[in-house]
Formats: C-alpha cells, sequence, structure tokens
C-alpha cells in the first residue's frame, strides 16, 4: 500500500505531462513520426508498477486524450486498454529482458499500436498517411531506453525518500 | 509489492494480472463509443463541454512556442523591423487605393441593385480570432483557436486569412474553438471560377496543398491558373473569397468526368490572425419582388 501512495502521484503528473508533449506544434514531417508518448508512459507503469496502471486507468487517460486530441471517441481509450492489456499480460517475461530486448518488445507494441490506429483512420474516413507515419514505432523504441531510465529514477527516488521518511 | 496471481478479484482500477473480463468489457465500451460518435458525432459536442477543463490544458502545452514566439519578437533587428514597416504601409497604400476603387464599383452596384429590388448587400463582418499553436493532430487538418463562444463565434462560421479562404469552425466552446481546415478529407466547399463563373465544389484532399474538383464535365471550361473564389450558395461565406488557383485539369479519354485539382491561396494553418465571418443569411435565387 506504501509502494501505492509513493506511485500514484507520479503516475498521474508523468501521463499529464505524455498528454502535453504530445500537443506541442513542430514541423509537419516531425509530428508524424512522432511516437505516442501515453503509450510510453503506460507501458512503463505496467510493467514497473501494475498496481497503478491498470485497463480501466489506461481507458480513462486514452478517453483524455481523445477529448484533447482525437478523431473519434474511444479511439484512444481502445488503444490504450489493448496495449496495457498486451504489457500486463507479458509482464513476468519483459521485465527480465535487458533493456535493448525490451525496446525491441515496445517496438512491438507499438507498431500494433499504429497497426490499429491506421485502421480505425481508414474506417473513420481518413485518408492514407504518408510513409513516415510508420517510423513512429522506431522513434517510440529509440526514445524508450531513457523513458524507462527516467521514470524509474524517479520512483525509485520516491520511495526511498518515503522509506526514510518512516523510520 | 502485490503478488499478481494471487489476487484474481482486482479492484476495477487497480493493476494486478489482467482480467479479460474487463478487457473485453472496456474494448466493447469502447467500440460503442467510437460507432456512436461516428453516427451522432457528439465528440463536438463533448470538446465544447470539456473547453472549460481543457482551454488550459492546451494553453499550457501552447506555452513554449508562443514564448519562443514573444522572445523572437523582442530580438528581432531593428533595421528588420523597420523594413517590414515600410513594407506594410506600402502594401496598406495600395490596399486603400484598391478600397476606394471598389468601393465606387461597389456604389453603383448598389444602386443596380436598388434598381432591380435584388436581395441587400451584405458586409462582410466578422471576428478577429488568433491560432493557439498546436498540434492536434498531424493526419487531420485541425486547428484550435483562442477565442470562443464569447466571443460570438458559432458552428459553421467561416474562416479566412488575408490571403484567401482557411476553413470552417467545428466546435465552440467557453474560451476556444476547434475549425477544420479546406484541405481536410471531410471539408467541402462550393466554388466559382473567378473567369467565367463555373460552379463546382472543392474537396479536401488531406494534402496541404490541394484541393479536388472531381465530376466535372468533359468540356468544362477550365484552365491551369484559374483562380477559384467562394459562392453564396451554401452560405457559408461571403461571395467572392479567393479559395484556390486550379494547378491541373485532367479529362482522361476512357471517364465520364473530368476531374481539376487546385492549390489553396491562404496560408491555411500558418498564419496566425483569422478572422472569422457569419454564415450568410440568405441563400438562394433572388427573391421575387413583394407586389
Amino acid at each position: 500500500m506504501r509502494a501505492l501512495r509513493g506511485t500514484y502521484p507520479l503516475f498521474l503528473v508523468a501521463c499529464t505531462l505524455a498528454l502535453l508533449v504530445a500537443l506541442l506544434p513542430m514541423p509537419t514531417w516531425m509530428a508524424v513520426m512522432k511516437p505516442m508518448s501515453l503509450a510510453l508512459v503506460l507501458a512503463y507503469f505496467a510493467l514497473e508498477a501494475p498496481e497503478v496502471a491498470g485497463l480501466g486507468h489506461a481507458f480513462l487517460l486514452g478517453l483524455a486524450a481523445d477529448v484533447l486530441y482525437g478523431g473519434l471517441l474511444g479511439e484512444h481509450a481502445l488503444r490504450m486498454v489493448i496495449l496495457v492489456y498486451l504489457t500486463l499480460r507479458f509482464r513476468h517475461r519483459l521485465r527480465f529482458y535487458p533493456i535493448w530486448q525490451q525496446a525491441g518488445s515496445v517496438f512491438a507494441l507499438l507498431l500494433n499500436d499504429r497497426v490499429l490506429d491506421f485502421w480505425i483512420r481508414l474506417l473513420s474516413g481518413s485518408t492514407w498517411p504518408p510513409w513516415l507515419f510508420w517510423l513512429s514505432p522506431l522513434v517510440g523504441m529509440a526514445a524508450w531506453p531513457w523513458v524507462f531510465l527516467l521514470l524509474d529514477g524517479l520512483r525509485l527516488r520516491r520511495r526511498q525518500a518515503q522509506r526514510e521518511r518512516a523510520t | 509489492m502485490m503478488a499478481p496471481s494471487s489476487n484474481p478479484q482486482a479492484p476495477l482500477f487497480a493493476g494486478g494480472r489482467p482480467g479479460t473480463l474487463k478487457l473485453v468489457v472496456l474494448l466493447a465500451l469502447a467500440i460503442m463509443l467510437m460507432l456512436a460518435d461516428r453516427q451522432r458525432g457528439f465528440l463536438i459536442a463533448v470538446r465544447e463541454r470539456a473547453l472549460i477543463l481543457t482551454a488550459p490544458v492546451y494553453w499550457l502545452a501552447a506555452l513554449p512556442s508562443a514564448t519562443i514566439d514573444r522572445l523572437q519578437l523582442s530580438f528581432r533587428d531593428r533595421n528588420a523591423l523597420a523594413d517590414e514597416n515600410r513594407a506594410l504601409r506600402d502594401a496598406l497604400l495600395i490596399t486603400q487605393t484598391e478600397l476606394y476603387q471598389r468601393r465606387s464599383e461597389g456604389d453603383a452596384q448598389a444602386r443596380v441593385l436598388a434598381l432591380v429590388q435584388a436581395t441587400a448587400l451584405d458586409a462582410a463582418a466578422g471576428t478577429l480570432v488568433r491560432l493557439v499553436d498546436l498540434d492536434l493532430d498531424p493526419f487531420r487538418h485541425r486547428l484550435l483557436l483562442d477565442r470562443g463562444t464569447e466571443a460570438g463565434l458559432a458552428r459553421g462560421d467561416g474562416l479566412i486569412d488575408v490571403l484567401g479562404v482557411v476553413g470552417q469552425i467545428s466546435a465552440v466552446g467557453p474560451g476556444g474553438a476547434f475549425a477544420i481546415l479546406i484541405t481536410d478529407p471531410n471539408h467541402a466547399l462550393p466554388i466559382e471560377v473567378s473567369r467565367n463563373g463555373v460552379k463546382s465544389i472543392a474537396y479536401g484532399t488531406g494534402d496541404a496543398t490541394r484541393l479536388a474538383l472531381p465530376n466535372l464535365p468533359l468540356n468544362v471550361d477550365l484552365q491551369v491558373g484559374d483562380r477559384l473564389l467562394t459562392t453564396a450558395v451554401g452560405g457559408r461565406f461571403p461571395a467572392g473569397i479567393p479559395v484556390a488557383e486550379v494547378t491541373a485539369v485532367e479529362r482522361p479519354t476512357d471517364a465520364a468526368f473530368a476531374i481539376a485539382f487546385a492549390r489553396p491561396l491562404s496560408a491555411l494553418g500558418r498564419n496566425r490572425e483569422l478572422l472569422a465571418v457569419k454564415p450568410v443569411l440568405y441563400v438562394g435565387p433572388p427573391l421575387p419582388a413583394e407586389d
């Protein structure tokens, strides 16, 4: 329970920042390949702190993303629920991978997310996206080790501080 | 840390072992939401209501680029500013001259109109709005504006910049509004060729440099370089605002229709200052005189 109290605020702050980062303006050619920041953050917490990153939270955060910048209500919610489910499902294996191998698995997760995104776009009547669209999972894979180390550092430091306060 | 497998009855918002039932329920919920939204489009209504909460989020996300803009402005070279000032003054002079000419033409036209008892000329009145520099979705051609219901904006208002038509307002809430660009694949705009008055509809293609005019008759009088203007048909824009310039006309010999492509004249999302214009009230052929 102590771990939950320590991690929960960090989880919310990280997700809010991830939602904000996705809104930052950049040139179009860069914007089409930027990684889904919320997906990276959710994948981290599903791996390392599954007691805060459940399917329900993934759904609610996905809805928030839909209201902020989605095309259809429920689109991001669906994608985030599937991403978190897959991460939780393979969590025991993924956690003990070395970080580069973990990045490979994150690439697979993000690619799957991108394919879903592509389907939803086509079904809702959008046009074919440019080929740079498919580079986004690669960028996400490259970003994964940094996201992982950053969030892990923050989480462990919080926990340590709490333990010191308790003793 | 909890042992995930020893706790099969996890509460709804906690993690642990992923519950297949929960997954199925949430997926069904998401799919139902998407279908309902596709049918009714209520994301627009949700966005309008949610703007009270989301406007600060957008403001926060736009803060870095707004700050950079302001810094760039304050560090700009004095000479560059003087040059810009001179160029603007020249442009203003030219525009003023044109305006005076137009006004005299307008007077003449008004006299003719009064003579035939046609509908009155609606002066284009508008609200100045600014763009919030955010990336809502690089594939959908959407914008966020800094004014909303409090400035009198409404769904369906047209958006124009100095060069031409930009798009339309699709959702308005307190303190903000969303707009759809004319290049969005879901947008269509009635247009008129300035050279000869041929009317057609310009569809967005998803490409920011291209509009498509499909289903034209094979013998349509349209040339590369023709300017396309808004018409009063559709009622969203005052007539005669520049929309696009024709870049290609294709008349395939094996098809029943010709198709043309045009390049939008306005700066679309790149111009920060936009004018929101109200829909023109009366649309259609002139009414018969009432006597």
